[in-house]
């Protein structure tokens, strides 16, 4: 078996058993650098009485972990733990031939179900973080807790609730949800310890083998899809919803407690008193969160309906048409180009008299997006706000804002949550969407006529932050023409792809990309914004959410 | 081929014994448990290779120790303390010593009540699960080396313990 000889055996000097003793325990407690693990094998490498120094302490060690439950669980609280879990799963100490005896007549209905684990090859686990956090909602940190926030990844370790749900992606495919109040430790890929609440474990197609710990139950996944929950005296519920279980008495509470299969469709309370045989529970699948809904925004508030058409305009449209442009275009706002390119045609209150009305139309070419739109406005082009003091409000004299995403990568929905959005609602953005928000291909485009000057304007604004804003930039085309009733104008636009970040890579027939309109009315003046309305947007997306601050309520932009 | 109620009677009867072996290469509780895990899907996976007339514990070490390093690779964050050769040779001791081990792991729960109330809060602060000696020195107002040094003279008078109460039981 080994290929090693033995250095002649020799009896270990006291000073050379102090230094074994002294890096042993240092391996035990953590810390042991490099040079002391090389001076560690330098010594076993001496010979047998060495090695059985060795051997010695780590059964010490290791009975120590296995066995703490039975030979050194306190009888009393501790200040620490005992507090979390409450004394009564802690067992008496027994005698370790007496724990010999019921673990030999327990294990091995747990052993047998291990005859059905197979992990299929091709899933060993891959290197990199254990757990990526996929979906939150509504989550409270306990006490001095980090929040934690989607995308962010995490190591082995306790993740405390106050409230809410966390769903996790580990490394090797399993999906863990977890709702709090509770704690859950991630011990590693295949295993989980819960202190407390709820917990859904689903595993990959073809994936067995993981195990939920509990202070009193060990709960064995025989590829399945399962639920845990512990409650008060740390009584443990197992519910499976797919596949079969293998619960047994936890490995550190004295395994007196027959195995118990469970199987999809059943579910059964385990009590924290040893002995007590588990009872039997109605399997009621909408008692545990299985899965996050994925990251719809949070709508602020519960504005009224009213407050609803005048802020956010309920759109009545989720996509608009993209197409391709002819070769002769020319940008005088006549949109004798557009022949029958459709769009959207909608007015602000949904009503078929309603004079605020626009139709919306998009065109593109290999340089350039072209945007048109007839907008029916009793009070139109007045517009003052002067873009080179006040370039950011244009859009309060009224206009056309289109919001667009030309990021081909990311598709639809587009992703980019302003900074406002999370500081209004208390949330710590992750990196990731720190990086969305300053994404260059998101762009915010405010078109209006400059009635003073009569001049169309154009502002652009990256990313979801607002933060540098250029206004007229050179190389854009605009034009408007008002209505000869004096009800209404037409704009029409032409903006290089260049200006919107994405001439190395612009939109390509076929593609689904993100695009938001808003239409703006203001009053006599020219200077107040009056009415919007909103079109094409993602249905998806709680209304209550302003489409600036959260590129994923912008409906798609279908290039043909 | 599916195990026989024997081969599951040896791989229950040895699960300390792999566990032990495989927490002794790689010193972490939470990994040992994975890989023990881990080994014991394989055992069961190759029951067709095992030879029911030879010893089962050298055969299942060996695979544990297999496990141990393909589970170290695996996790890269890992670093194996000992080298394949020695691995090796610590799972032949292991496995012909595991009459001694047990006798001693005997002797340890009488030895455990003899602690002194302090010692053994002590070290029951030490192997609560997921315990981390640091903030354990932390919570107890001490400095990390103050506490490895109790930890290590209480683990020493453990051991003399053991070999005292076994040479006491060998008298005839």
């Amino acid at each position: 078996m080994t290929s090693r000889p033995d250095l002649p055996a020799s009896a270990l000097s006291r000073r050379e058993h102090d230094e074994l003793s002294a890096l042993l325990n240092t391996l035990a407690d953590g810390g042991l650098t490099e040079a002391e693990e090389c001076r560690l094998r330098e010594i076993l490498d001496r010979g047998e009485p060495a090695r059985r120094v060795f051997r010695e302490f780590a059964a010490l060690h290791t009975v120590l972990h296995w066995d703490y439950a039975t030979l050194l669980a306190p009888q009393r609280p501790l200040a620490s733990r005992s507090d979390e879990h409450g004394s009564d799963w802690w067992p008496p100490i027994r005698r370790a031939a007496a724990f010999l005896a019921a673990a030999a007549m327990a294990g091995a209905a747990t052993v047998a179900a291990w005859l059905l684990i197979a992990n299929p090859a091709g899933q060993a686990a891959k290197g990199g973080p254990l757990a990526k956090v996929t979906q939150a909602r509504f989550l409270l940190p306990a006490d001095g807790e980090q929040p934690l926030a989607i995308g962010q990844t995490l190591e082995a370790g306790r993740i405390s609730l106050v409230g809410g749900a966390v769903e996790f992606l580990l490394r090797n495919g399993v999906v863990v949800v977890f709702e709090g109040p509770g704690e859950l430790d991630l011990s590693g890929e295949l295993s989980a310890t819960l202190h407390d609440g709820n917990v859904v474990v689903r595993m990959p197609e073809g994936m067995q083998g993981f195990v939920v710990r509990t202070p009193t139950t060990d709960v064995l996944d025989l590829g399945t899809e399962f639920a845990v929950s512990v409650g008060a005296g740390n009584t443990t519920d197992v519910q499976v919803y797919d596949g079969a279980v293998i619960t047994s008495a936890s490995r550190r509470q004295e395994p007196t407690r027959v195995p118990r299969r469970l199987v999809a469709g059943e579910a059964a309370r385990f009590r924290a008193e040893p002995k007590a045989e588990p009872v039997p529970m109605a399997f009621r699948p909408e008692r545990f969160v299985r899965e996050l809904p994925p990251d719809v925004g949070i709508p602020l508030g519960r504005p009224s309906a009213t407050e609803e058409m005048r802020h956010y305009g309920p759109a009545r449209q989720a996509s608009i048409a993209v197409h391709p442009a002819p070769a002769d275009m020319i940008i005088d706002g006549r949109l004798d180009e557009w022949g029958n390119a459709a769009g959207f045609s909608g007015t602000r209150d949904g009503t078929a008299s309603c004079v605020e009305r626009a139709d919306g139309r998009m065109m593109y070419d290999e340089k350039c997006l072209y945007i048109a739109a007839r907008v029916g406005d009793p009070l139109p082009l007045r517009n003052i706000i002067d873009p080179e003091i006040d370039a950011g409000w244009g859009w309060r004299g009224g206009g056309v804002q289109v919001r667009v995403s030309t990021d081909r990568q990311m598709g639809w929905p587009a992703r980019g949550n302003s900074f406002s959005y999370f500081a209004q609602r208390g949330i710590a953005p992750s990196p990731e969407q720190e990086e969305s928000a300053r994404n260059p291909k998101l762009a915010h485009l405010t078109m209006w006529f400059h009635a003073p000057t009569k001049t169309p304007c154009l502002t652009i604004a990256n990313g979801a932050l607002f933060g540098e804003l250029r206004v007229n930039p050179a190389g854009f085309a605009g034009a408007f023409v008002p209505d000869a009733d004096g009800k209404g104008y037409t704009m029409e636009y032409a903006i290089p792809w260049s200006l919107l970040g994405c001439d190395d890579d612009p939109p390509q027939s076929g593609d689904v990309l993100a695009a938001v309109w808003q239409v703006i009315w203001a009053d006599a003046t020219g200077r107040m914004r009056r009415e919007q309305m909103v079109e094409i947007r993602n249905p998806d997306e709680p209304l209550a959410i302003n489409v600036w601050e959260r590129a994923a309520t912008w409906g798609r932009a279908e290039y043909r | 081929m599916p195990a026989s109620d024997d081969f599951v009677a040896l791989l229950t009867k040895h699960q300390r014994r792999l566990h032990a072996y495989i927490f002794s290469l790689v010193w972490n509780p939470a990994d040992a448990d994975d890989i023990l895990q881990e080994t014991n899907l394989v055992l069961l996976k190759k029951v067709a290779e095992f030879d029911s007339t030879r010893d089962f514990l050298p055969w299942a070490l060996a695979i544990a120790k297999f496990q141990t390093l393909a589970g170290l690779k695996r996790r890269k964050r890992l670093r194996f303390v000992f080298d394949e050769s020695l691995a090796a040779l610590l799972a032949d001791d292991a496995a012909r010593e595991d009459p001694v081990l047990e006798a001693r792991r005997l002797a340890l729960a009488t030895c455990l009540q003899k602690l002194p109330p302090a010692q053994r809060e002590l070290l029951v602060r030490r192997y609560e699960p997921q315990a981390v000696v640091g903030e354990m020195a932390a919570a107890l107002g001490l400095t990390l080396k103050t506490l490895s040094d109790r930890l290590r003279r209480m683990r020493q008078c453990l051991l003399d313990c053991i070999t005292r109460t076994l040479a006491e039981e060998a008298l005839p």
